[in-house]
């Protein structure tokens, strides 16, 4: 009988203790409380391959062009009119997370064919209208995009490089939301310039060149 | 039977330093009797509610939203705190569930006050959740 009575005392004692572990800030004396706990799922998905991306650049000096199945892109900044503009979407399906979970991190990778002699700051901005992989310059100055850039980052010097770029605060909320996703447009932020960046598509050859978009996720 | 009631105390004594605010609102703790009261500690069914955050673009914690909160719970204050490994607490934000009509909405913009506002994203591991009201 006694220890019949310690066990059940003991139990509850571990019970309250652990269900009330973050309630501490809650008032003594309020007499209208509840609690409950929500854990989360941690994991990582690689979105990859030609069926979930879709890539291409356009060239200021041929507006009618696209240039979707090229196994590079170019980005450059001019003002002479000849301004080359990179465009990449990744298909997120393919994660298959839930309205309700989000990104920790989301990084864009991008591996430069040819590096430029001296770094150059890109910009990866939002794309908020769809666009197709026949996409030219000209139908470009047409699309809406983002307010501001995501992220800038820079070129480095080196080919071969694999460049990271955040977009965590984009691929978060694509999550979240319904809306579609359009992917970014790729620009380079300087001054007039003759200097290119080009970039593996996901036509290039080598699967470990083509671009990624690395998702930490929590659901 | 001495040594069984003096367990007992000692026990609920503990119960209630563990149990913090929620079973300490209605206990009466006596120098050697305890005795409980009718504590209403479900009343706005909170206990089902999935939050989610917001993050910036280094995966920063800008925000915690809570959708679905039962009518029962309008007017209440929500505190949400983020759990880390080993059940440590990130940060803890406080927000006044809004009148509505149907299901509720709580919003807490992570600040110095709540949260903090560099708590990483990938470090939360769970949502811990509370509310209290009048």
């Amino acid at each position: 009988m006694k220890i019949r009575l310690l066990v059940i005392v003991a139990a509850a004692t571990v019970g309250i203790g652990s269900v009330t572990a973050f309630a501490a800030t809650m008032g003594v004396g309020s007499w209208h409380i509840g609690t409950g706990a929500d854990t989360l799922t941690k994991g990582t998905c690689t979105v990859i391959g030609s069926t979930n991306i879709a890539d291409e650049y356009v060239l200021e000096s041929s507006p009618g062009t696209n240039n979707a199945n090229t196994t590079t892109a170019i980005v450059r900044a001019s003002t002479s009119g000849n301004r080359e503009w990179m465009f990449v979407r990744f298909d997120l399906s393919s994660c298959a997370l839930p309205t309700t979970g989000g990104a920790d991190t989301a990084t864009m990778k991008l591996v430069v064919k040819t590096a430029p002699g001296t770094a150059r700051t890109l910009a990866a901005t939002p794309v908020l209208t769809t666009w197709a992989e026949t996409l030219t310059w000209t139908q470009a100055q047409a699309l809406t995009y983002g307010s501001a850039a995501t992220t800038t980052f820079s070129t480095g010097t080196t080919s071969g490089a694999t460049l990271s770029v955040p977009v965590t605060i984009d691929v978060d909320a694509l999550i979240k939301s319904t809306t579609a996703n359009y992917g970014w447009q790729i620009t380079d932020t300087g001054a007039s310039s003759a200097t290119t960046t080009t970039f593996n598509t996901v036509e290039a050859a080598t699967a470990a060149l083509r671009p990624q978009l690395v998702i930490n996720y929590e659901k | 039977m001495k040594f069984l009631s003096r367990t007992l105390v000692i026990c609920l004594a503990g119960a209630v330093t563990l149990a913090g605010s929620a079973a300490a609102a209605t206990l009466v703790v006596g120098s050697k009797t305890l005795s409980a009261g009718n504590a209403t500690t479900t009343a706005c069914g909170v206990l089902s509610l999935t939050p989610t955050r917001n993050v910036d673009n280094a995966g920063r914690v800008t925000r915690v939203g809570i959708t679905g909160v039962p009518l029962t719970c309008s007017g209440e204050t929500v505190s949400v705190t983020l759990v880390g490994a080993s059940n440590v607490s990130l940060g803890t934000g406080t927000g006044v569930v809004g009148s509505c009509t149907t299901t509720c909405s709580v919003s807490i913009t992570a600040s110095v006050t709540n949260f903090g506002t560099a708590v990483s994203a990938a470090s939360v591991l769970s949502f811990s959740f509370a509310a209290v009201g009048a």
